[in-house]
């Protein structure tokens, strides 16, 4: 769009961090619920 | 190669119809409920055209999806188990749609699988989005058996949902429009 590319770099470590992050986030509520809890807030 | 626009060419036996009608107008023709899933076909555009060294299997997979996505079921791919099942319209909505009609998502998840298999793949960044929007988009599928009965009862207004629909939506829609937009994409649509 202005004639200029993204740093591959940098968009490598956003993804990476982005996919941790992510995990750490919304995976333990899988096991939480798992473990008996029992609703949303 | 001549650009397919019709709905016949995606039913046709020719790999190159399949290939040109395939990504993104058929989904866009075939139904508005696929709309979150589309920022995905960003993957496509940065990946397919230029990591994958097997074109056959990227024609077969594609095709494939295309062909089990579209039809009248798609109408129906909303999240009924997020809504609570004691609200009167809900419940009906829950009890109306069953497990089936995940069936689509099911072997799109193959036949993303076997495009890379054995592919000369190259982790760009829009090929790191596709892994992680592959694994997450697994995750998050094998999470759907809340949409049995036993299921609804067990998780309807827990983390579990928010979990599920989170590996979904992150992984079919924010990763695909990382893949799509931010390195490869934009300048691919612009010309620049």
């Amino acid at each position: 769009m202005f004639g200029r590319m993204m740093n591959e770099t940098l968009g490598r470590i956003h993804i990476a961090i982005t996919f941790v992050l992510f995990n750490l986030v919304f995976y333990p509520m899988f096991i939480l619920v798992s473990r008996g809890a029992a609703e949303a807030l | 190669m001549p650009a397919v626009s019709s709905s016949e060419g995606i039913r046709s036996s020719d790999p190159a119809a399949i290939r040109f009608s395939g990504s993104i107008s058929s989904v866009l023709r075939a139904s508005g409920g696929l709309i979150v899933i589309l920022p995905a076909d960003g993957i496509d555009l940065g990946c397919g055209v230029d990591l994958f060294s097997s074109p056959h299997l990227r024609l077969q997979g594609h095709g494939l999806c295309v062909m089990r996505d579209r039809g009248p079921r798609l109408h129906r791919l909303g999240p009924p188990h997020v809504h609570k099942r004691d609200e009167p319209h809900a419940r009906h909505c829950l009890h109306d749609v069953d497990g089936r009609d995940r069936g689509p998502f099911r072997h799109q998840n193959f036949n993303w699988l076997g495009t890379m298999w054995r592919g000369n793949i190259r982790f760009r960044p829009p090929m790191l989005c596709a892994v992680g929007f592959l694994s997450m988009f697994i995750i998050g599928g094998l999470t759907v058996f809340l949409r049995r009965d036993p299921g609804r009862y067990l998780y309807h207004n827990t983390y579990f949902v928010i979990g599920h629909f989170h590996f979904m939506m992150v992984g079919g829609a924010l990763f695909g429009m990382f893949a799509g937009d931010p390195t490869t994409g934009s300048p691919k649509c612009s010309g620049a």
